[in-house]
C-alpha cells in the first residue's frame, strides 16, 4: 500500500487547532498492512522514494488526510533504516468538525464576560485605598439651644 | 413602577416586555434616504427599553449609543462605554410595519444618543453601548441575541465597515459622520478591549489624501471593528482586520475575499465583514428605507392586567431566565424594588407645643445676656416665687454642629411672663433633615474585581462604618441625617441608587449623638465631663492593626475603624463625612487574554471564537472521529486550544 506523507515545518503550539504549516518534502510511504489505527506510526522510509528535509516536524497522511506532529527517531539517524515517528494530531486531522462544535465556553480571548471571577488574575498584597468626600461640613456649636421652663413671647 | 407590554407570542405563549417610549422624540421618515433630527435622551433609567419600529425594504437597523455621560459633555471616547448595533430582519414581504419590534431592556443608566449628520442625509445611525446585561427581544419576546444562530443573521445583512463600526469624526464637535457605503476605511485601530479609537480614512472621496479622523470604534458583538489598510501601490491595498471585540458570538470575517483588492474597483462596494454569499440581498444598496424610532412614556392601554400577572409557568417565556418545572427556575424574575426613602422627621413635638417648656435658638451674646438678667439680684419677684434658683428655669442648654431650624425668629423671651429684654429664636423645631449630599460609586475596574472591594463610609458623630460593596458599587448614595433637636439624637440614611438595577432604597441606618449638652450647674457639670471623657477614650481606641492582612482576595479583613465618636467626641473629629474604598490590585500581563482567555461562561460554537479557547463542555457530537480522537480532542478542548 503506497501512501503519500508530505513534510511540513509548523511553528505552531501543539494545541493550536489550525498550525500553519510549510512544506518541507514529501515520501512515498509502503505499509505492508494497514495499521489498526493511526495514533502512532514508525515509519521506516529507507527504501522509500521522495525528498526529506531534517528540519520538518510535522506530516500530512494525504490518502487518509491524517495529520502527525512528526520527528526521526533520534538512534536512527544516519543510518540505513531511518524511522520516522509520526504521532496523531487530532486536532489538525478534525479541525473541520471541531470548529463545528457547539460548546460551553469557559475561557476566551476575544469573548469574555469580565463579571465573572477569574481565579488565574493574581492579586496583589497591597491595596488602593480611596476617600470621597460628601460635600458637607458639620461645624460644631454652630447653633445654641435653650430650654426654659415657663418662657413665652408675644 | 414599571410597565411591560403584555401579549402573546405568534407560538400562543404569553410575553411580557418592558416598554419605555418617549412622545417627544423628533423623527422624521424619508424613502430610500434615512434622516434622523438630532435627539438626545439622557438620564435613561434601568428597565427602560426602546421600542424600534421599522420598514424597510431590506432590513431594518438600529444603532443606538449610550454614554455614561451627556452627550454635550463627552470628552473622548472613554465616555462611551460601548455600542450595540442591532440589525433586524424586517419586511421583505408587503408588511408595513415591521414585525420586529427590537426591545432594548438597558440595565445601566446611561444616555441614548440620536445624531443626524449634518453634511448628508444618506445614512443616520442610532445605536446603543453595549453594557454586559444588555438584552434584545424580538417581537415574539424572544432574546434574539441569545439565539445560537444570531450570526446567521448578521451573515445575510452584508454589513460594510461603517454598518459595523458607526463611528463619529470630528472630535470635539461630535457629528455622527455618514456612511456611504464603501469608501469608509478604518486605519490603524489601537485597542484596549474596553473601548477603541481608532482612525478611519475616505477612501474614494480623497484618492490620493487620505484624511485620518478619530473614531469611535464599534463594539458590537459581530463585528470586526478595525481594519489596516496597507498600501502596495497607487492602486492596489490590503485588507486586514487589525482586531476585533465581541461580547455575543460574532460573526467571523466571512469576506473570503479578503486580501488584495483593486483600488479602482472601488465603485463596486467591497463589503468588508460581508458575506460573499450575496443571494439575500443581490447588489441592492445596502442605505435604503426608513426607521422611525418610537420613544415614549408607558402606554397604560397597552398592558393587559388580566395577562400581566398570571402567566402559567410554562408559558412564560421572559428572556431572564427559563422555566423548569422539576428542578427549579421557575421564578418570576420580576427585579423590580419598591422605593423607600428617607423619612422626614416630624417637625413638631406636643410637650413643645403646650407652653410648659420651650426650646430657644439663642446667640451667644443672647445667653450671656439671659444669664445676667437670671444672675441679676433684681430679678423679678414673680420668678423668684416660683424658681427658689432662677437658673432653675433652664432645663437643658445644647449646641448643635448645625443651623437649627425654628418656627418664629427675634423675640423676646418672656420668663413667667416677664420680659428678660433678651431676644432669641423661639420654637425650635423637633426633628430636622440634614442633606450631605450624593456621591457616585463607580466601577473602577469594569470587573468582578470591583465586587471585591472593600467600602465604608465616615459618618461624623457616629464613626466608620462597613458598607457592602454589592449595595454600593455603581450606584449613587445619598447620605442624610435625621436629628432630634431635643436630644441631639440623630440616624444617617444612607440611601443607594443603583445604576444597573430598579433599587432606590435606603440601605443602612446608622445612629449617633451631635448635641452637645452644656453643663447648667455643679451636679451636671460632672457628669458632662464623665461623658466627654468615656466618649473620648473611645476615640482614642481607634483600632486599626493594619499589619494584619489576609491574602484572599487581596483585601483585607474587615477592621474596626473607629469607635463610637458622638456628642463631645465628634466635635473634634472629622466633620465631613467620606466614603472610603479600599480596592485590590492585580497583576495581569499584556498578553493575558491572548495567553489564557478571560472568564466567559456562554455558549457558541468554536468556528465563532478565535484566540485562545478553554471549553467547559461540549454539546454537540464530534461526528465520525474515532472514539479515541474524540476523547483526546475533548480533553485538549477543556485543557485549552488556540484556533
Amino acid at each position: 500500500m503506497s501512501l503519500t506523507l508530505r513534510l511540513y515545518k509548523t511553528s505552531s503550539p501543539s494545541n493550536k487547532i489550525n498550525k500553519n504549516v510549510t512544506l518541507k518534502g514529501g515520501l512515498l510511504i509502503n505499509l505492508k498492512n494497514r495499521p489498526k489505527d493511526f495514533n502512532e506510526l514508525d515509519i521506516d522510509y529507507s527504501g522509500n522514494t521522495g525528498s526529506v528535509a531534517l528540519d520538518f516536524n510535522y506530516a500530512h497522511l494525504v490518502e487518509y488526510n491524517l495529520y502527525f506532529f512528526a520527528k526521526m527517531l533520534p538512534s536512527n539517524i544516519g543510518t540505513a533504516h531511518n524511522i520516522l515517528h509520526l504521532e496523531l494530531d487530532p486536532l489538525m486531522t478534525y479541525k473541520d468538525q471541531i470548529l463545528n462544535l457547539d460548546c460551553i465556553i469557559k475561557r476566551n480571548t476575544n469573548k469574555y464576560n469580565l463579571y465573572v471571577p477569574d481565579d488565574r488574575l493574581p492579586t496583589l498584597k497591597k491595596t488602593q485605598i480611596q476617600t470621597k468626600a460628601f460635600n458637607h461640613t458639620f461645624v460644631p456649636y454652630s447653633s445654641t439651644v435653650i430650654t426654659l421652663v415657663g418662657s413665652s413671647y408675644d | 413602577m414599571y410597565k411591560y407590554l403584555v401579549g402573546k407570542n405568534a407560538q400562543g405563549k404569553n410575553v411580557k416586555r418592558p416598554v419605555y417610549v418617549a412622545n417627544d422624540f423628533t423623527y422624521a421618515e424619508y424613502y430610500g434616504v434615512k434622516y434622523l433630527k438630532t435627539a438626545t435622551y439622557e438620564n435613561i433609567l434601568p428597565s427602560d427599553s426602546i421600542l424600534v419600529k421599522g420598514w424597510n425594504s431590506l432590513y431594518t437597523s438600529c444603532n443606538i449609543n449610550l454614554f455614561n455621560k451627556s452627550y454635550s459633555s463627552l470628552r473622548n471616547t472613554a465616555d462611551m462605554v460601548g455600542v450595540r448595533q442591532i440589525f433586524y430582519q424586517t419586511v421583505r414581504d408587503e408588511e408595513i410595519f415591521v414585525k420586529g419590534h427590537v426591545s432594548f431592556e438597558i440595565k445601566n443608566r446611561y444616555y441614548l444618543v440620536a445624531q443626524k449628520d449634518s453634511s448628508s442625509n444618506n445614512y443616520f445611525y442610532f445605536r446603543v453601548v453595549i453594557i454586559p446585561m444588555i438584552r434584545c427581544l424580538d417581537d415574539e419576546g424572544n432574546d434574539i441575541l441569545a439565539q445560537a444562530d444570531y450570526g446567521k443573521y448578521a451573515v445575510n445583512r452584508s454589513f460594510s465597515p461603517i454598518e459595523n463600526a458607526g463611528f463619529y469624526k470630528d472630535f470635539p464637535d461630535y457629528n455622527l459622520s455618514l456612511f456611504y457605503g464603501h469608501n469608509w476605511y478604518v486605519l490603524n485601530a489601537p485597542f484596549d478591549k474596553t473601548i477603541a479609537r481608532v482612525d478611519i480614512v475616505d477612501a474614494q472621496q480623497q484618492k490620493d489624501k487620505f484624511i485620518v479622523q478619530d473614531f469611535i470604534g464599534d463594539l458590537s458583538p459581530n463585528t470586526f471593528i478595525a481594519y489596516d489598510i496597507i498600501f502596495k501601490s497607487n492602486n492596489e491595498f490590503t485588507i486586514k482586520p487589525k482586531f476585533k471585540y465581541s461580547e455575543y458570538p460574532s460573526v467571523l470575517f466571512y469576506n473570503s475575499e479578503m486580501g488584495n483588492f483593486d483600488y479602482n474597483q472601488l465603485g463596486t462596494p467591497i463589503k468588508i465583514g460581508s458575506t460573499t454569499d450575496s443571494s439575500f440581498y443581490g447588489s441592492t444598496p445596502l442605505s435604503q428605507g426608513c426607521l422611525w424610532f418610537t420613544l415614549s412614556t408607558p402606554l397604560e392601554n397597552m398592558v393587559d392586567s388580566e395577562d400581566n400577572e398570571t402567566t402559567d409557568n410554562d408559558d412564560v417565556s421572559d428572556s431572564a431566565g427559563k422555566t423548569n418545572s422539576t428542578g427549579g427556575g421557575g421564578g418570576d424574575f420580576d427585579d423590580t424594588s419598591d422605593e423607600i426613602d428617607i423619612p422626614t422627621p416630624s417637625e413638631s413635638n406636643p410637650a413643645l407645643t403646650s407652653g410648659l417648656v420651650r426650646m430657644w435658638k439663642i446667640s451667644r451674646n443672647g445667653l450671656t445676656d439671659l444669664v445676667e438678667f437670671l444672675w441679676d439680684d433684681s430679678i423679678s419677684a414673680t420668678i423668684k416665687k416660683l424658681f427658689s434658683n432662677p437658673k432653675d428655669c433652664i432645663c437643658n442648654l445644647m449646641t448643635f454642629p448645625y443651623d437649627v431650624t425654628t418656627k418664629e425668629a427675634n423675640k423676646e423671651i418672656k420668663l413667667v411672663g416677664v420680659d428678660s429684654g433678651v431676644h432669641a429664636d423661639p420654637d425650635v423645631i423637633a426633628g430636622q433633615q440634614i442633606d450631605c449630599g450624593s456621591l457616585d460609586v463607580n466601577e473602577y475596574f469594569g470587573t468582578f474585581l470591583d465586587y471585591q472591594t472593600n467600602v465604608s463610609i465616615y459618618l461624623p458623630y457616629i464613626g466608620i462604618k462597613s458598607l457592602n460593596v454589592n449595595d454600593v458599587m455603581d450606584s449613587n448614595i445619598h447620605l442624610v441625617y435625621n436629628v432630634d433637636n431635643q436630644t441631639g439624637e440623630c440616624v444617617a440614611f444612607i440611601k443607594c441608587n443603583k445604576f444597573n438595577q430598579q433599587l432606590n432604597s435606603v440601605m443602612y441606618t446608622f445612629s449617633g449623638n451631635m448635641g452637645t449638652s452644656l453643663p447648667i450647674n455643679a451636679r451636671d457639670s460632672s457628669t458632662q465631663y464623665l461623658a466627654l471623657l468615656n466618649s473620648t477614650a473611645q476615640l482614642v481606641g481607634y483600632n486599626y492593626v493594619g499589619a494584619v492582612n489576609t491574602f484572599v482576595t487581596g483585601i483585607s479583613p474587615k477592621i474596626e475603624k473607629s469607635g463610637r465618636i458622638d456628642s463631645n467626641a465628634g466635635n473634634i473629629s472629622v466633620l465631613k463625612p467620606y466614603l472610603i474604598v479600599e480596592r485590590p490590585m492585580w497583576q495581569k500581563a499584556s498578553n493575558y487574554a491572548e495567553l489564557q482567555g478571560e472568564t466567559t461562561y456562554i455558549e457558541d460554537t468554536l468556528n465563532n471564537l478565535s484566540g485562545y479557547v478553554e471549553v467547559e463542555s461540549v454539546k454537540s457530537e464530534l461526528n465520525g472521529v474515532p472514539k479515541e480522537s474524540r476523547d483526546r480532542i475533548i480533553e485538549l478542548l477543556k485543557e485549552g486550544v488556540y484556533i
